[in-house]
């Protein structure tokens, strides 16, 4: 297959040039193109002549990569010690830890032993700065902080950096003028950090996206992306099947239709600003989930075939409130029929970055809104909502984006220093949108 | 905005007065305040035209005038006398205690941000530098109010070292007009504080009649008086006759700044109605202590300010820039019933009445372990809609954290104490039936040890171009 040649050819490229000694090396990934896979082959290969630290943004892309390791490992790979560095108030999830090779610890001196330790760049903040190392890896490098890399910066003496720049940028909390536009501002991109301070970085990129299906790559590659990607898979290869046809057909009902049957859906509610906890919005997607699940669907790919559990489905929405009402939503749900839609994964599109579904539903960043705030706009964040799936993706909105957008005055203001966005969102928003429509249910 | 803030302003809109939003003080007041109103030329905000300040609202305020803003040795003659009697109100707070800590801290009000910007930042970036030797000295005292200048420049969110009033004023009352309207000073007290007989927008209306608070001046009256002054200036020859004009413009300008003066006086005073929150005195700790640490380093002349931090002083300024803020905004909930009911209006904190409490109970945690974890169950005030699994603080003990049980259909809310009242000692911290309790999402800060870098590690050292050449 010629895809999986030039996918392997690219690893052994950036394998190449880590083992030279480059001291700095960017890979440039699309959403699924196998970032995961090569920082742990990467970290398998390096791991054989020196310990190798693990940088990773979340504590669920901590246990996402132990999984990894562990299943490389069931695939036939080289066994490797996993050492997992964690702050004292963290529970390792269930399925992790009767593991052979696996060590939990909250302090890096029980870990001397592991090939590779993995940690949050907040935890590696905390730990001692005596010691080094002579090569890390960071992944979700576009996700951190440049101020978070400081520490890294100090303890390791060659990075690998690993990271998707379609992705959410990072973001403080507090008033950041004082930054803005500042050369090596804390709250720039790590990878735009290491390009500034070492013009002599290594930049490769990852060319295929293994995980969006053939007609997902596309749209995301378009409105997203500078360096174009293509679909490792043919159409022919990913298809759902509805098992149970609905006898109430309802909107719900044909969302799913469409999705099973084209890979998307655009379920579009009445126009009306409403506000952020819109609760007709979350009743939609309470109803699309449900009928997800009572649709008893079977999923065919590459590896073959099984069927949908709720694990495999996310929503994905814009803010914490939206999340908690969504999941209210079907904890009640669960409650009342007894389906079991409350173990479907309901969660931010900061904190969904880098995981990997069968089934999004996405809850549209502009829906209900009377503005186009820069905060909405964002591509990053429309790109993390649409390019989570691996077969389908269903898309809630209220009516009258189309409006917002041509309505839209930006009011945020112009950084003096600080480069342009590379992708306008108002261009990204529309072209999803025009893509969306033909989808329409 | 949240949904409080959205009702407090359309019932300001509709009642025509501004509406409290808190029942607390949430920043601190100095007996002995500096305030300081000015103005620059129009377009040059490196050219001040005025400056007017005082300590006490009976007093006469100082002034001093820069009859033509343009002439570099008129502005810094100005700018001597205007840092003579700056150093002289700052020195009131040099004296120590015990632990060498100042016994208390200078506070600056000003009518408006723009004012703050204005003069610490700008007139403190231009004059700390300044060379008091060489071809053209500055008087020493410059460079030195420009110091301490700079030192008020650059605050943390919470701090009372400069209270802008305008802001202050818009963090305590909602006005039903918009937040821009807010930043001139006369119109927001126009709502906050109409004169007898009018209302909200009459009075607002009237303030903005009146001559503007600064930092920038009225652009007729620029026109119609200023310019035609600066001309007789020019056409005054003789000391005798630069001093009658100085006199004149000096009389004009008071009459223009004399409004926000006393503005800036009736914001303290409408300010200083409220009692002071519980944290304001903690968070004018911090301030004196900076305050100290300023006073320590003009002493030790390392009073340096960087227009450009290292990638080290960037991050650490923003840690504790995003620390500070938070702090700030839970302090403020833990303090004020009216903030944290914001929370409680926008879902994210649940009030209600405790109808049971089972101190006793015990359940399995994930590693099998039984853990003893009290429940109480609260009948909620306004529905509750956050799913099982959030966890909340107890507003009145934050170190008590609950987590939501899946609800049931009485609409009755279960949380379980997993955190701070589920031993022996800590029990009693566990409300009981018939309390009225705020769970709140606002818990005790947690501070994690950071490793601290000393050396700009090679991730984050910029080789200049310049550098590199020298370098060859």
């Amino acid at each position: 297959m010629k895809a999986a040649e030039a996918a392997a050819t690219t690893q052994d490229e950036i394998w190449a040039t880590v083992a030279a000694g480059t001291r700095s090396t960017l890979v440039d990934s699309p959403p699924g193109a196998g970032k995961s896979t090569l920082v742990r082959e990467i970290g398998r290969r390096a791991g054989r002549s020196a310990q190798v630290p693990l940088v990773v943004q979340t504590n669920d892309q901590a246990d996402d990569m132990i999984r990894g390791f562990i299943a490389d490992q069931q695939r036939g790979a080289a066994p490797v010690r996993v050492g997992r560095l964690h702050a004292a108030s963290y529970v390792p999830p269930a399925d992790l830890g009767a593991e052979q090779g696996l060590m939990f610890s909250k302090s890096i001196t029980d870990l001397h032993d592991s090939t590779v330790i993995i940690a949050t760049a907040a935890k590696w903040a905390t730990v001692d700065l005596d010691r080094t190392w002579p090569f890390a890896i960071v992944d979700e490098a576009y996700q951190m902080r440049s101020d978070s890399l400081l520490p890294i910066g100090a303890m390791m003496e060659s990075l690998l950096l690993v990271g998707d720049p379609g992705q959410l940028a990072p973001f403080t909390t507090a008033d950041d003028t004082r930054f803005r536009g500042r050369p090596l501002s804390p709250v720039e991109t790590a990878a735009a950090t290491i390009l500034t301070t070492q013009p002599a970085t290594a930049r490769l990129a990852l060319p295929i996206s293994w995980r969006l299906p053939s007609h997902a790559a596309s749209l995301v590659s378009d409105a997203f992306y500078e360096i174009p990607f293509t679909a490792g898979t043919h159409p022919q290869q990913r298809r759902l099947r509805r098992g149970v046809t609905p006898l109430h057909r309802g909107r719900a009902a044909e969302a799913v239709n469409s999705a099973t049957e084209g890979g998307w859906a655009y379920l579009e509610l009445d126009d009306l600003p409403m506000p952020q906890t819109d609760p007709e919005a979350v009743a939609a997607i309470v109803d699309v989930v449900k009928e997800l699940l009572d649709a008893h669907i079977t999923i065919e790919d590459e590896y073959g075939t099984r069927g949908l559990q709720p694990g495999d489905i996310a929503v994905g929405v814009t803010h914490r409130d939206q999340r908690d009402h969504v999941r209210t939503g079907l904890q009640k749900t669960r409650t009342r029929t007894g389906l079991p839609v409350d173990e479907v994964v309901v969660d931010t599109a900061n904190v969904l970055q880098g995981r990997e579904f069968e089934i999004v539903v996405v809850w549209h960043p502009l829906s209900g809104r009377r503005d186009a705030s820069e905060f909405h706009l964002d591509a990053g964040r429309l790109c993390v909502l649409l390019s989570r799936h691996r077969q389908a993706c269903i898309v809630v909105s209220r009516g009258g984006i189309r409006d917002q957008l041509a309505g839209h005055a930006p009011t945020e203001p112009v950084w003096l220093g600080e480069m342009a966005p590379a992708l306008d969102g108002w261009h990204a928003h529309l072209t999803v949108l025009d893509h969306l429509m033909r989808h329409a249910v | 905005m949240n949904a409080l803030q959205t009702h407090q302003a359309l019932l300001a809109a509709a009642e025509r007065r501004a509406i409290a939003k808190t029942t607390r003080r949430h920043v601190h007041l100095s007996p002995r305040p500096l305030i300081l109103v000015g103005y620059h030329l129009a377009g040059d905000p490196g050219a001040p035209l005025a400056l007017m300040w005082g300590t006490s609202p009976g007093e006469e305020p100082h002034c001093i005038v820069v009859p033509e803003p343009r002439n570099r040795g008129l502005r810094f003659e100005a700018l001597a006398e205007f840092a003579a009697e700056f150093l002289a109100y700052l020195s009131e707070f040099e004296g120590r205690d015990e632990a060498g800590m100042c016994l208390d801290a200078p506070q600056l009000v000003v009518p408006n941000a723009a004012t703050a910007e204005w003069l610490c930042g700008i007139v403190g970036r231009f004059t700390r530098n300044l060379r008091a030797d060489g071809d053209a000295p500055a008087p020493p005292s410059v460079p030195m109010a420009g110091k301490h200048l700079s030192f008020f420049a650059d605050l943390m969110p919470g701090s009372s070292l400069v209270l802008a009033a305008t802001d202050a004023l818009t963090t305590h009352w909602q006005t039903g007009q918009l937040p821009s309207e807010d930043l001139n000073l006369a119109a927001l007290l126009g709502w906050i504080d109409p004169p007898t007989g009018t209302d909200g927008p009459q009075a607002a209306r009237a303030g903005e009649a009146s001559p503007p608070a600064g930092p920038d001046s009225d652009p007729n009256w620029d026109a119609k008086t200023l310019a035609e002054l600066i001309k007789e200036w020019h056409g005054a020859d003789g000391d005798a006759s630069e001093f009658a004009v100085r006199r004149e413009i000096e009389g004009e300008i008071r009459e223009q700044l004399a409004p926000a003066w006393a503005d800036c006086w009736r914001a303290l005073d409408r300010l200083d109605s409220l009692p002071a929150a519980e944290h304001v005195i903690s968070r004018w700790q911090s301030d004196r202590r900076n305050w100290t640490d300023h006073c320590d380093r003009i002493a030790e002349d390392r009073a340096y300010f960087r227009n450009i931090p290292t990638p080290l002083q960037a991050a650490m300024r923003l840690k504790i820039l995003e620390d500070r803020t938070e702090h700030l905004q839970r302090e403020m909930a833990w303090d004020d019933p009216l903030v944290m009911a914001a929370a409680v209006a926008s879902g994210e904190a649940l009030a209600g009445r405790v109808v049971a409490a089972e101190p006793e109970r015990r359940t399995r945690n994930a590693n099998g372990r039984t853990v003893r974890r009290p429940l109480i169950t609260i009948e909620p005030t306004l529905e509750f809609s956050r799913p099982a699994g959030t966890t909340l603080f107890l507003s009145t003990n934050p170190g008590v954290m609950l987590e939501m049980l899946p609800s049931d259909p009485s609409g009755l809310i279960r949380a379980e104490a997993c955190k701070g009242a589920n031993q022996n000692n800590t029990i009693g911290f566990l409300p009981n039936p018939g309390d009225e309790v705020v769970l709140s999402p606002y818990g005790k800060p947690e501070f994690y040890k950071r490793s601290k870098l000393e050396v700009i590690p090679w991730t984050h050292q910029q080789i200049l171009e310049d550098e590199s050449e020298e370098s060859q």
